[in-house]
């Protein structure tokens, strides 16, 4: 047998041996102490189901992307900040209503600064620059500049935030309340993979 | 002849027991070629930077490996290419070659440098080694340049030395070549760029994203002077992310296929998968139960796999030592442990000292304010500045304060798969089976670790590919291990890690270290925190061990004192050089250079040459030791926290000279990522 034959047998070999060895012997693992772990297994320890507080507030969140949406409960509140969590475990952080993170959604929005785009909403509009962080697969944060202009077409509550970056651009879209200035509703982006983020008050809550 | 063990080819990759899984996952990671790249590489046949058989000045992105491989009329190659550096790229190949009377299973390196970056206006150019240590079957030398015009045409033009520059139309610019001497495994200085040159390029069109049409002219010589010079003409078709299939056909009737498979480890193939959540900062956990603020800390440390050892509050300052069994990143296994304290202990304690052990002994103290975690938790820029705000110093002596451990066993069972590549009659042999790791905990620096293996499938045992080395058999009789070893114990060692004074960090093992070795090892490293300097001792005596993995020493009767002294320095955070000299396996003496490409994400590439006292005739083949080492991080492959790495060594000739023992870890290993460097690079996992 020779190398250009045998190396793709090989990874077949192991390919199928990975695709049939799926955790069979999870159950074996009634002892705390004894782990089984075959490919990717983590057999002793499965990820705790999430249970959304059911009293807390509801979102609706959009991954425009992939075409799901479903609901998100708030978690946690620090000043301005709000933590929001899907029943899979993703979590969408806000800032002021500003999409400042997320976890869980693959290529993840790390980091985003919120000051100075609300800074530009109090103003009725404007131009600023907005940075964003990303973790990239070597788990570095990598830091995306953006230059944004913030526009509110009179007489209606609808801002829309033009921002460039070196890599292209995105265009957020978000929705006040007359009164407060809340935004209660907005299409925001999370990363060039991930796409658009769409959140919206739950119907009936 | 039953030792007709030409050459010690089997057994260049030892898959240690703790890598098995991840073989498997490595190779699911290189099927699925789900690991989109900006650009897709652009290799030749030959698995190097260009087209057809040729090269050109531009280099794969930086961190990419590629595995590629050709069939032509007259061989048959397998190349591994690393883009070590944005500059550098490097590769090793093995295959067959035909020749009038048999074949010639041959081995070779490739470098190729980049001297100056493709611009507007100027072309990239690049000076590139091909084959340049080994018997020389390809060995060429080459200057390249490299232009695109528009988006879709690149012209590549250059002039070679050697195999490529047979044909002679330059003459011998630089002198004649001098003839190839020796055993293979030297590099041919006095060759390089000597003899007949000639001029070689290609035409390459860009048809449409995946379909790219080359045409080229070579002064190679393919089979012979008399068809020297010839053009070439092919296609490559990008199949899908990361993988490309190539044809290509010569004047002279070779006709060549090609697959080449192209990942980089900067890009994680799996992204991070939703799971459990942390709490934030501040927040303390409804599942950490009643009882005293340590109770607490510990059941919450708990959900998140860590095990709180050690813990002193007094006053405003809780000071505590964790072992991290979960994750892979030490800079997340700290995150968690700064929000479980946040959580669990009240403001009034506001100063909190860690001290991490993971697979090795806690090798730095992680200073942190409560006021500070609290304040950045939102803070978009919290990576950097929380780095900032954090300090790192040495470890510090514990006398009190130890808890006792709650799992002082653990069991675990999974697959291994066990290679030996590059025997010429079979150069892939496999086994799959079953691996059961036990370790017992008996104080917090004392374990005893056992490893069992029972083989379920395979062909390695039909290697009879035993030695005939001038040496004793330290390595190269490892087939005969794979032979008679179906089931048996792997490995079974006591250890002690300790910290006697700060910066300095010992181990010592004792029992069956390894499948070929028992005996017992000691390591002293010294390695403060913030410096790029480490200096290591290490000293073993060992008895080498009967085939079948049992108790047994009687088989071969050989024992010898073998020991290195070691300077580590971190040239920058991501490349570390490292020089091994001491005395070997097999009594010889010599040193061993090693340099490594260090990721963030935990993954390694190093190459590392060893040349001893031992005449590289007695050696054999390959004249001295020298190798790739691949480490690759479960938790890439899986994306999710995992703490277990696989370590793969890639030998193109496993010899006896320039041999070492392998006692399951080295101190280094495990004390640089828990320091500050790696810290740093990582921090954003501190927030995750």
């Amino acid at each position: 047998m020779t190398v250009s034959r045998a190396l793709p047998l090989l990874i077949g070999a192991a390919l199928s041996l990975a695709g049939c060895m799926k955790d069979p012997l999870a159950g074996l693992s009634r002892n705390p102490d004894i782990k089984v772990e075959l490919f990717g297994g983590f057999a002793g320890t499965p990820p705790a189901p999430v249970t959304l507080p059911p009293d807390a507030p509801r979102l609706v969140a959009s991954l425009y992307q992939r075409d799901i949406a479903g609901d998100v409960a708030l978690v946690a509140r620090r000043g301005t900040v709000t933590e929001w969590m899907a029943n899979d475990g993703v979590t969408i952080r806000l800032d002021g209503g500003i999409l400042v993170g997320t976890t869980g959604l693959g290529r993840d929005l790390y980091a985003a600064d919120a000051a100075s785009l609300m800074a530009a909403m109090a103003a009725g509009g404007g131009s600023y620059a907005r940075d964003f962080r990303f973790m990239d697969g070597e788990r570095r944060i990598v830091l995306t500049s953006a230059e944004c202009t913030l526009t509110r077409p009179t007489g209606t509550q609808e801002y829309t935030e033009l921002c460039r970056t070196g890599q292209g651009t995105f265009t957020n879209r978000f929705q006040t309340d007359p009164a407060t200035g809340d935004i209660i509703a907005s299409r925001q982006w999370i990363s060039h993979e991930a796409g658009y983020l769409g959140l919206n008050p739950k119907p009936n809550s | 002849m039953s030792h007709a063990f030409f050459g010690g080819w089997s057994y260049p990759v030892r898959w240690r027991a703790k890598g098995a899984v991840s073989a498997m996952a490595m190779a699911l990671a290189l099927a699925s070629g789900g690991q989109v790249q900006a650009e897709p590489p652009r290799l030749n046949l030959l698995g190097m930077p260009g087209s057809l058989t040729l090269p050109a000045a531009r280099p794969m992105e930086d961190g990419t490996l590629a595995f590629s491989l050709d069939r032509e009329n007259t061989r048959e190659v397998g190349t591994l290419t690393f883009q070590a550096l944005p500059r550098l790229t490097g590769s090793f190949r093995y295959g067959r070659f035909d020749r009038p009377v048999n074949a010639l299973y041959d081995r070779s390196f490739d470098v190729q440098f980049q001297l100056l970056n493709e611009g507007d206006w100027l072309p990239g150019v690049a000076v590139g080694l091909r084959d340049f240590i080994g018997t020389g079957t390809l060995a060429s030398e080459y200057v390249v340049a490299t232009k695109s015009l528009g988006q879709t045409i690149t012209l590549s033009g250059g002039i070679g030395w050697g195999k490529l520059g047979a044909k002679g139309d330059l003459g011998s610019p630089l002198g004649e070549r001098p003839n190839f001497t020796g055993l293979g495994g030297e590099p041919g200085y006095n060759q390089w760029f000597r003899g007949p040159a000639a001029l070689f390029g290609t035409v390459d069109w860009q048809a449409s994203d995946r379909l790219r049409l080359s045409l080229g002219w070579s002064g190679e010589d393919p089979d012979g002077p008399a068809q020297a010079g010839v053009v070439l003409a092919g296609a490559s078709w990008q199949a899908r992310p990361g993988m490309v299939v190539s044809a290509m056909a010569d004047q002279g009737g070779n006709l060549g296929l090609g697959v080449q498979f192209a990942f980089n480890p900067r890009v994680a193939p799996s992204t991070f998968v939703p799971g459990r959540q942390p709490l934030a900062f501040g927040t303390a956990s409804p599942d950490a139960g009643a009882g005293g603020p340590v109770d607490r800390l510990s059941r919450r440390l708990a959900e998140d796999g860590l095990v709180l050892r050690g813990a002193r509050i007094s006053g405003d300052e809780a000071v505590i030592r964790v072992d991290n069994r979960s994750f892979g990143q030490p800079s997340q296994a700290l995150g968690r442990t700064a929000r479980a304290l946040t959580g669990e202990l009240g403001p009034e304690v506001a100063r909190y000292s860690i001290e991490m052990s993971g697979p090795g002994p806690a090798a730095s103290r992680v200073m942190l304010t409560r006021a500070d975690l609290i304040a950045l938790q939102d803070d978009p820029a919290r990576a950097e500045k929380g780095w900032d705000a954090t300090k790192v110093g040495a470890v510090q002596p514990w006398r009190d304060g130890w808890l006792p451990e709650p799992s002082p066993y653990s069991v675990t069972l999974h697959p291994y798969l066990a290679l030996s590549v590059f025997d010429p009659i079979n150069p892939v042999r496999a086994d799959i089976g079953a691996q059961l790791d036990a370790r017992l905990r008996l104080t917090p620096n004392l374990f005893v670790d056992g490893s069992l293996r029972a083989r379920l499938a395979g062909n390695r045992r039909a290697s009879d590919r035993f030695s005939n080395s001038a040496l004793p058999p330290v390595r190269s009789d490892a087939a005969r291990y794979a032979v008679e070893g179906d089931a048996g114990i792997y490995n079974l060692t006591m250890t002690y890690l300790g910290s006697p004074m700060p910066n300095v960090y010992t181990r010592l093992s004792a029992g069956l270290l390894e499948e070929m070795y028992a005996g017992a090892v000691g390591e002293v490293l010294w390695k403060p925190p913030s410096s790029r300097l480490g200096l290591g001792v290490e000293l073993a005596k060992v008895w080498q061990r009967d085939p079948g993995m049992g108790l047994g020493l009687g088989y071969y009767d050989y024992t010898t004192l073998t020991g290195h002294a070691s300077v580590y320095y971190a040239i920058t955070p991501d490349i570390d050089a490292r020089l091994d000299v001491g005395r070997y396996l097999a009594g010889d003496k010599g040193a061993t250079f090693t340099l490594e490409r260090r990721f963030a994400n935990g993954w390694k590439v190093g190459a590392y040459a060893t040349l001893t006292d031992v005449p590289f005739a007695t050696f054999g083949e390959g004249s001295f030791d020298k190798g790739i080492t691949l480490t690759i991080p479960l938790e890439w492959v899986l994306g999710k926290p995992n703490v277990r790495r696989t370590d793969v060594l890639i030998q193109p000739i496993q010899r006896d000279g320039g041999a070492r023992i392998d006692p399951g870890f080295r101190l280094y290993e495990a004390v640089r990522p828990a320091q500050a460097a790696d810290l740093e690079r990582s921090w954003g996992m501190f927030w995750k």
